[in-house]
């Protein structure tokens, strides 16, 4: 019996040498290259379900007789690979870090040559870190607003306790920066949670954290770097406050997403 | 702890990661996506709003695929995700990472192109037994949008049914025992040399047979499928790379093992495993036939349910080890890299997933072209192959990272010159 076989109706088209048939809008065979014929359109339906294809006339370049052109193009399958990858060249951020080296450098480079026992270029660089930290973590990609607070809170920390060692100026950072920088980032976390109810949940998390940072000020003046005191009771005894708060208000809610977040 | 009453979510619907979920957000980035894509192509076009319906009618009856995945402090979660997932249209080449903001924070991709629906999904969510399930499911709602009919047997979930509880399990804790017997360290296997492809990109070769043809074929010589297959991707690397000659490292496939044929469940999140099944070569030459022989031995012995226990069962008791629960996710991440390239991708030279016949409902079948299985970048191995099957035809597609076509080429020129019939398609040109 013969039987016809067809696609789309149309044929397809058929490598001599791979002996496979290809479905492509190309006219060269994906496996090795070399240019397509079009099927042997009639196949024997011998006993063994094989027959020597016959092989036939090479396609003409414009596509196949016969076959109009809404039916030729629904052969590809897949769409044609795009050339972007999706990589940019961010040019003003380049610009940036390339300013940021050149100051630093040069500031490091001339503090070094005329160097008397003072290295304020330091005070630069510190500062250009800080800058790219508080600028750069919002900016450069998408974060959340709860992740901005507490890294530009702990930043903001690690700059000021570390002016505060640079300049010998000992006490101001630890003792009255440090604390207050704890209470204003718990205070808009929760103004925060208060304002967009919904959205409580990932906030927690942040709170929380400031919540546990509330009560490192404590430590700094059990070990004497911080004197006066009332600074950091105020800002462990704000923190205690706000957790009290949490588990007052959301309770059990509070407890799970805790453990969502932290669990082992 | 409390569940939720359909789900195996926790309060405030969140699930764990399961065992093989764990090791996938540590080693995936854009040279590696971990994705796989499974696809029907119809018989007409995909109408794209249809589709987007159908979707958003399918994916809440998936509770473990309709989550985004969360980082915790120790572990990364997969949370409910609340919003609707969003239908494309497809652009770029398969299975490319899936962003966080692409999909309203879903971990899969449904995109259509003229007559395909597919679906790509991180393989963290589920394995391609689940990941078939959701596609059927989809596929059917889809049909019964058009007026095509109601289809709610041979894999397809119905829609409008709760989810049950068996379908959320972590199966490899529930069927997992105290006795590990597995060991990881294997010989390191050899790996495939090529001009290597820019990482945007993936090549697709698809090779359709008549399935009777290749069962007779598999038959004489007494061995599945997966056997013939596997073997032959083993030949083909073994003539067109090593040209007969000494290897410094067996040539091993990787073949992934449903559990659920072992196992009675009913799962939709991972549970399969692997086995690396492979073969030295010392400078003889080596017919296909013996190849075969070797191959259809070791999978005797190899796909065990014991030995396969044993295999789990390693991995949930490091999982559950105390050090490595307390480590935060950073190093975490860190540590389960260092392993999976230790163990994982260095033990095999490509991968072989069969996903299997393909059924569906009689009345849908007619809708239906083929379906496909094509896996993600390989990453550090260059090929990787699986196969399908649906109604009379077999799919083989060869998914690639390298330029050259030497071993698809063998591949399927050996098939033609045993009598079958290949039809070629890919996605270049």
């Amino acid at each position: 019996m013969l039987r016809l076989r067809r696609t789309g109706g149309n044929l397809l088209k058929y490598c001599t040498k791979c002996n496979v048939k290809v479905n492509t809008n190309g006219s060269k065979c994906p496996l090795c290259s070399r240019p397509l014929s079009q099927e042997p359109d009639v196949k024997l339906d011998t006993a063994d379900g094989v027959s020597e294809p016959i092989m036939d006339k090479e396609i003409c370049p414009d596509g196949l007789a016969g076959a109009d052109a809404a039916d030729f193009k629904d052969w590809s399958r897949y769409p044609s690979p795009e050339g972007g990858s999706g990589y940019r060249y961010n040019f003003l951020l380049r610009l940036f870090i390339f300013i940021s080296i050149v100051v630093g450098s040069t500031c490091l480079l001339i503090n070094l040559l005329t160097y008397e026992g003072n290295l304020w270029s330091l005070y630069v660089i510190g500062s250009l870190l800080y800058a790219w930290v508080v600028i750069g973590y919002p900016l450069l990609r998408k974060r959340k607003t709860g992740q901005i607070i507490v890294v530009v809170a702990i930043a903001t920390s690690i700059y000021v306790f570390s002016l505060e060692l640079a300049t010998h100026t000992k006490g101001w950072g630890l003792t009255y920066v440090l604390p207050f920088i704890f209470i204003g980032a718990t205070l808009v976390i929760t103004f925060i949670i208060l304002i967009k109810r919904l959205k409580w949940r990932e906030y927690t998390v942040y709170q929380t954290i400031m919540v546990i940072l509330g009560f490192l000020p404590i430590i700094f003046c059990v070990t004497g770097l911080a004197n006066p005191m009332w600074p950091s009771i105020l800002s462990a005894f704000y923190s205690l406050l706000t957790l009290v708060g949490m588990f007052v208000f959301v309770d059990k809610k509070y407890k799970d997403e805790l453990i969502k977040r932290f669990h082992i | 702890m409390a569940f939720m009453a359909y789900t195996n979510m926790n309060e405030n619907n969140w699930y764990k990661l399961d065992n093989a979920a764990k090791i996938y957000p540590a080693i995936s980035g854009p040279g590696s996506s971990s994705i796989f894509r499974v696809a029907a192509l119809l018989k007409q076009d995909v109408d794209p709003q249809v589709l987007q319906e159908a979707l958003a009618l399918t994916a809440p009856r998936f509770p473990a695929l309709s989550v985004r995945m969360k980082r915790g402090l120790f572990w990364y979660y997969f949370e409910f995700n609340p919003e609707t997932p969003l239908v494309t249209v497809e652009k770029a080449p398969p299975c490319r990472p899936i962003k966080p903001d692409e999909n309203n924070g879903y971990l899969f991709r449904v995109s259509y192109y003229k007559k395909r629906i597919s679906l790509e999904i991180f393989h963290a969510l589920t394995d391609g037994t689940g990941a078939l399930i959701f596609l059927k499911t989809l596929v059917s709602q889809y049909l019964t949008l058009l007026g095509h009919g109601v289809f709610t047997y041979a894999g397809i979930l119905d829609c409008e049914d709760y989810p049950s509880v068996s379908e959320t399990e972590d199966s490899f804790r529930k069927y997992s025992g105290p006795k590990s017997n597995s060991k990881w360290k294997e010989e390191k296997a050899y790996h495939v040399n090529g001009t290597k492809m820019p990482s945007e990109y993936l090549g697709v070769v698809h090779g359709i047979i008549p399935l009777n043809d290749f069962i007779k074929l598999a038959r004489e010589s007494n061995v599945t499928l997966t056997m013939y297959i596997t073997a032959l991707i083993i030949y083909s690397i073994y003539r067109t790379q090593l040209n007969n000659r000494r290897s410094y490292a067996p040539v091993k496939v990787s073949v992934p093992v449903n559990l659920r044929q072992y196992f009675p469940s009913k799962t939709l999140r991972n549970f399969s495993s692997f086995v690396n099944i492979g073969m030295s070569f010392d400078g003889q030459e080596y017919t296909f036939e013996q190849i075969l022989n070797t191959v259809s031995q070791a999978m005797k012995s190899e796909v065990q349910p014991d030995k396969l226990i044993g295999k789990i069962s390693a991995n949930v008791n490091a999982e559950k080890n105390i050090f490595m629960r307390l480590a935060p996710l950073i190093l975490k991440n860190v540590v389960l890299r260092t392993a999976y390239n230790a163990y994982g991708v260095s033990q095999f030279t490509c991968s072989f997933s069969n996903l299997g016949a393909i059924k569906l409902p009689e009345e849908m079948e007619q809708y239906i072209e083929r379906f496909e299985f094509v896996l993600g970048a390989p990453a550090a191995n260059m090929i990787n192959c699986t196969a399908c099957s649906f109604k009379d035809d077999l799919i083989i597609t060869f998914t690639k990272m390298m330029h050259e076509t030497d071993i698809e080429k063998f591949f399927f020129r050996y098939l033609t010159q045993q009598g079958l019939s290949v039809t070629i398609e890919t996605n270049r040109g």
